[in-house]
């Protein structure tokens, strides 16, 4: 019975093969650098892997275009798919922080409590509702698609809602953690209907997954 | 004028489709009638307050709503148990209990249109009321399999699962764990954060940590070591009296009892049903045990019930290959100056049982050999000499044929033409 696993690209690649590598898989096939293949067909293991895009994993998971997937905390909170969350992976790590400028608390207490009105900038629309929600405050969401961290800069936004996980760039553009929101590490995920009709398999990878991490 | 359009999640279904979804309609209705239920028929919208109760905050969301003329609001039923709640407690609190009743009908939401999952869509089901113990949860959960059955659905499984041995687990913890986010986490599927909430809280922890693996043949021995309360003992003898009664009509191999299964807390009180099939990402139907619900209509009574996803269905086993085909072409008469020889030549052939289209374009009987081959199908051709002429889409023909003779002559190819697909 096969199995259809969709990795994330980019930055969680290497550590997803290492990982499935320990797993007793045989990825050498993914190994090699500058391929341009999307399919990884593995007849020894009866798997087949996808190669996507971070924010697509999800997609394909929940649609059972792919049984299981690898994919960050920080794209599952912002996508909200209704996939099993199995496994925390451990690597990949960083957070979601709410930052402002250096010198710029005042402002951005200002504009909510006496204009009633807060703009925040982000690349993660979803993440940052929820969280405000939460704390019962309404705020404007700017969204954008990068480089988020010169919103407040040049008075787009009081305030950003950033992926970060040494600080640096918030460091060097002067920005400040105002707080962490959430930690992110890297997770497999599965779909519903194939943790049902696919269990045996799925479990016993699971099992070897999470015998890996442990070590 | 620019091409009409409709509406985002809704669409038009057209011939052979609407012929198959009715195909599959029947096949159900069959099933559900074997089981001796009848059918119900609620309105397309009711007041806003009845669809409401007890529905989760997701259907309440996504209801489409408008106002009537009164200005109270209404709106379009998002599933059909509730309707047939309060129909039951409105209209047949005197009829002899159990009530057996089924239904197939279109349901709106306003949800984000996928496959599968339009915002329009039917579900055909069913609801036994007023018969509370495992033997009326065995039966809706026979009733699903023998259904999936009749449809031509061969690789699927219903998995059987139980809401209170989990909700026996929870209610076990101290009242300093924060109960809610246990079941938040379990409804999201959220094994993660599952594990975080439940590190340190020792065996009813591992209890938790071990629902999604709880399933299966081993089940019912694994589980009882972690049954601590009347609630999740009870709930565990309820579930194995449900698999061995399935077990005893011979339903065994496409059951799974499965004390993963975790649905909306509120709302199920017992056994809980989920179908999936195999190659489609998303479940085929569901249901389960909901005895608070007619209570909420004035009229207190056990009740347990389940669904298809009609278009889902079609779905599952348009990936099997066993789609039921669609009826053989009609024959097709092509026409001649004399209309009247067409018309009663056509209802001699209706009257025989022949599906028969009519064209109305003058034609020749060397037009009606050619298109026999080209559609596919019987041709007849009548024209103003007083017979008729019948072409097989295989070359045979029938030249001369006497009028009253052209219903057999067409039966005859039929035949032929049956004998050869």
């Amino acid at each position: 019975m096969k199995l259809k696993i969709a990795l994330s690209k980019g930055e969680l690649y290497k550590n997803s093969l290492k990982i499935f590598s320990s797993a007793g898989c045989d990825v050498s096939e993914l190994s090699g650098d500058d391929s341009r293949k999307l399919i990884y067909r593995i007849e020894s293991d009866e798997i087949e892997y996808l190669v996507c895009r971070p924010t697509d994993v999800p997609v394909y998971v929940e649609n059972g275009a792919a049984d299981l997937g690898i994919v960050g905390k920080d794209v599952l909170m912002e996508s909200a798919k209704n996939v099993y969350e199995v496994l925390d992976l451990g690597f990949g790590g960083c957070r979601f922080v709410l930052a402002e400028p250096e010198n710029g608390h005042e402002l951005a207490e200002r504009s909510y409590t006496h204009l009633g009105h807060i703009r925040i900038a982000t690349k993660y629309p979803h993440v940052t509702e929820e969280y405000f929600s939460d704390k019962g405050m309404q705020v404007e969401v700017i969204k954008l698609h990068g480089n988020v961290e010169l919103a407040p800069l040049v008075g787009l936004a009081e305030q950003i809602v950033d992926l970060a996980s040494s600080g640096r760039t918030l460091r060097d553009n002067k920005l400040r953690i105002v707080e962490t929101i959430a930690e992110c590490t890297a997770r497999l995920i599965a779909n519903p209907a194939s943790m049902k009709m696919k269990y045996e398999r799925i479990n016993e990878l699971t099992g070897r997954i999470h015998s890996a991490i442990l070590q | 004028m620019a091409i009409a359009t409709i509406p985002a999640g809704l669409r038009d279904i057209l011939p052979p489709e609407a012929g198959e979804l009715r195909a599959i309609e029947g096949s159900l209705r069959d099933t559900f009638s074997a089981f001796g239920y009848g059918e119900v028929v609620v309105p397309s919208f009711e007041y806003y307050d009845s669809l409401a109760t007890e529905t989760g905050e997701r259907f309440r969301r996504q209801m489409f709503k408008f106002f009537d003329q009164d200005g109270r609001i209404v709106a379009l039923r998002p599933e059909l148990t509730t309707p047939i709640a309060r129909l039951a407690a409105q209209r047949l609190r005197e009829s002899e209990l159990p009530l057996r009743l089924y239904y197939s009908q279109n349901v709106f939401r306003q949800q984000p249109p996928q496959r599968g999952q339009q915002r329009e869509f039917k579900q055909a089901g069913v609801e036994l009321i007023g018969e509370a113990g495992a033997a009326a949860d065995a039966e809706i959960v026979t009733m699903m399999v023998e259904s999936l059955s009749r449809c031509g659905l061969q690789r699927f499984k219903i998995g059987v699962g139980q809401i209170g041995f989990v909700q026996g687990i929870i209610d076990e913890l101290d009242d300093k764990v924060s109960k809610d986010e246990i079941r938040e986490a379990l409804l999201a599927k959220d094994l993660v954060r599952l594990t975080a909430l439940t590190e340190d809280l020792g065996e009813a922890g591992k209890a938790l940590r071990s629902l999604s693996n709880l399933r299966g043949e081993a089940v019912f021995d694994e589980a009882s070591k972690f049954a601590t309360n009347a609630r999740s003992t009870e709930a565990l003898s309820n579930l194995s009296k449900i698999i061995s009664l399935v077990g005893a009509a011979g339903l065994s191999d496409w059951v799974v009892p499965d004390l993963g299964i975790v649905r909306n807390f509120d709302y199920y009180t017992g056994a809980i049903f989920e179908g999936f099939a195999e190659g489609l990402g998303f479940p085929l139907s569901g249901g389960g045990r909901y005895d608070t619900l007619t209570a909420t209509f004035g009229w207190p009574q056990p009740a347990t019930g389940f669904q298809h996803g009609v278009e889902r269905l079609h779905i599952a086993l348009s990936l099997e290959n066993s789609v039921s085909a669609v009826p053989q072409s009609p024959t097709l008469i092509t026409g001649t100056q004399n209309k009247d020889v067409l018309f009663a030549v056509a209802a001699s052939l209706r009257a025989a049982g022949l599906s028969t289209r009519m064209t109305f374009a003058d034609s020749s009987a060397e037009d009606a050999r050619k298109k026999a081959a080209e559609l596919g199908c019987i041709v007849v051709f009548a024209d103003a000499s007083g017979t008729a002429a019948v072409f097989s889409p295989g070359g045979d023909s029938s030249r001369g044929v006497a009028l009253d003779q052209v219903a057999g002559a067409v039966e005859k190819f039929s035949v032929q033409l049956g004998a050869a697909l």
